[in-house]
Order: C-alpha cells, then structure tokens, then sequence
C-alpha cells in the first residue's frame, strides 16, 4: 500500500495519461490508487504538461491506464489484473528507457 | 486513551450520518493531492454556491454507510474521497467549478434520496429548475385564458371606435350633415 507512493516516475517522455474506470464497480481499487498516485507532487513536477484526465463511466468498461508518450507510443494497462505498485512500475520503467534512448541520442 | 479514540471515531461517524441526513446533495469525488491554495480556492468557489467540502476517512465512513439506505455508494469509498455537501442541488454549478480541477474526480452523488452516476449528475445539471418547469407549464396553460378577455372586448371595442370615428367625423364637418358611408 504504502510502497505505491515511494515510486518515483519521471512522466518526461509522457503526453498525456487518462485514466478510466467505472467507480460503481469492485475491481478499480489499484487503477485509482494509480490515478492519485500520479498526481504525487514529486511525479506531476516530473512534467508540469503532461495532462493527467480521469474518465468517469457507469458502463461496465473495464479500469484503463492509457498512456501517449511524446514519441507517439502508447502504454494501455489494464488495471483490474494489476496492482498499483506493478503499473506505476511498468510506466516507470518504460520512462526512463525512453529518457536513456534520448539522451543517447543527444550525445550522438 | 481506548475511550478518547472511540468517542472521536463516535463523533466523526455523528458528523457523517448528519451531513447525509441534513443535505439534498451529497457527492462523493475522488482527491487526488493538491497544492494548499487550490484547496482553499475550490473551497472558496464552492462556498458561493453553498456547496461544503468534507474530507472523510474510509473507515468512518463505510460503517456509517453500511446500515444506511446509502449503502449502494459503498464502493466509491475506496482510495482518497471527499464529499461535496449542500442543502440545495446546484449540480451545474457544481461541475462547472469541477472542470477546472483535474485533481478532484466527480464519481457519483445522492441527490434528492437517489443515487447518480456521474453521467447521471450531468443529465440532472442539464435539467431545468423545478421552479422553472412549474413556471412554463403553469404559463403554457394560462396561455388561452388569458386570450379570453381580449377576445370577449374585441367585439364592443371595434363598436366604440367606428362610435368615436363617427362622433370625430360630425363634429369637423361642423353640422350634423349626412355622414359618410361606413361598412360594417
């Protein structure tokens, strides 16, 4: 529980994050865990525009995590499998692959 | 030490149940942090339309919600929650200062006894007032009635001016000569 908010994500690389799930439903717990982990002042400073949404439904869709990065890949978990700790993980990871290939590329 | 933490609890549950009891609107939004100041401009915001921000805690709040006829809202009250709280049910007013807070996540509401997804706090914002409605239908069907009178005059009054016209034209032509031909 705790550890959900020790990790560090650098959303640099990252455009926008929206974040779905349907509250009424038993299964969205670590989706929006997510969701109010992200908007963690350490992780929002990380990049002031990225654009955080959540969207709020009542149709029986299952939680998302849907993520665009800057370079134009997307990252889609979906959350009602997964714990927090493993989405904020593989976001975070997936970030600091991307700052590498970047500054790897500057270097050149 | 036992005592003191279970009144607390006792009191916090007290102010749950009474704010459920004593508003027409309660909404129930996700919180996400925010820096100080916007809480405090949000509070602000929402005051003007008499809407109170309460954070709650989980703990106090599912017991209090589990004996009650609110118990369908349990699932909401998972993670960081606050309740946006009123007396009357400004719903519109409501989302409008919402959208501008990315951090606060509107997830469902209890207006008026009847639970509504967030979808179903949009419809309701797009309703007109109670008021409002009442208002056009009581003026749609005085609509006719109040045509009756005119209606009922039209005929007496056409009769007064060709009466007035008449009198006009025999006094400019000085003497009570043949007045012109009327019709009708």
């Amino acid at each position: 529980e705790k550890m959900a908010s020790k990790i560090s994500v650098v959303l640099r690389p990252v455009k926008s994050i929206v974040v779905r799930f349907c509250p009424f439903e038993p299964n969205v717990e670590s989706t929006r865990k997510f969701l109010q982990c992200i908007f963690h002042k350490k992780i929002q400073a990380t990049n002031r525009n990225c654009e955080v949404t959540a969207d709020v439904r009542h149709d029986g869709s299952e939680p998302l995590v849907d993520v665009m990065f800057v370079d134009g890949d997307r990252l889609i978990m979906k959350g009602a499998n997964l714990t927090t700790v493993e989405m904020l993980t593989a976001l975070g990871s997936r970030c600091n692959a991307k700052d590498l290939k970047e500054e790897q590329k500057s270097k050149k | 030490q036992e005592d003191v933490m279970s009144g607390y609890v006792r009191l916090l549950r007290r102010q749950v149940e009474q704010a459920f009891r004593s508003s027409r609107m309660v909404a129930v939004c996700q919180y996400n942090s925010m820096p100080d100041e916007d809480v405090v401009t949000m509070r602000h915001y929402l005051r003007k339309h008499n809407i109170e921000v309460k954070f709650v805690l989980n703990e106090i709040v599912r017991p209090v919600l589990e004996q009650s006829k609110y118990r369908n809202l349990l699932p909401l009250f998972v993670c960081r929650n606050i309740l946006l709280v009123s007396p009357e049910t400004r719903a519109l007013e409501m989302l409008r200062v919402l959208k501008g807070i990315p951090q606060v996540n509107l997830l469902g509401a209890c207006i008026d006894d009847t639970i509504l997804s967030r979808r179903g706090v949009e419809n309701f914002a797009q309703l007109p007032s109670l008021e409002a409605s009442q208002g056009q239908m009581v003026g749609a069907l005085a609509l006719l009635p109040s045509q009756t009178s005119s209606l009922l005059q039209r005929g007496p009054s056409l009769l007064t001016a060709l009466l007035d016209e008449h009198i006009r034209r025999l006094r400019d032509t000085g003497a009570p000569g043949k007045p012109p031909q009327e019709q009708g």
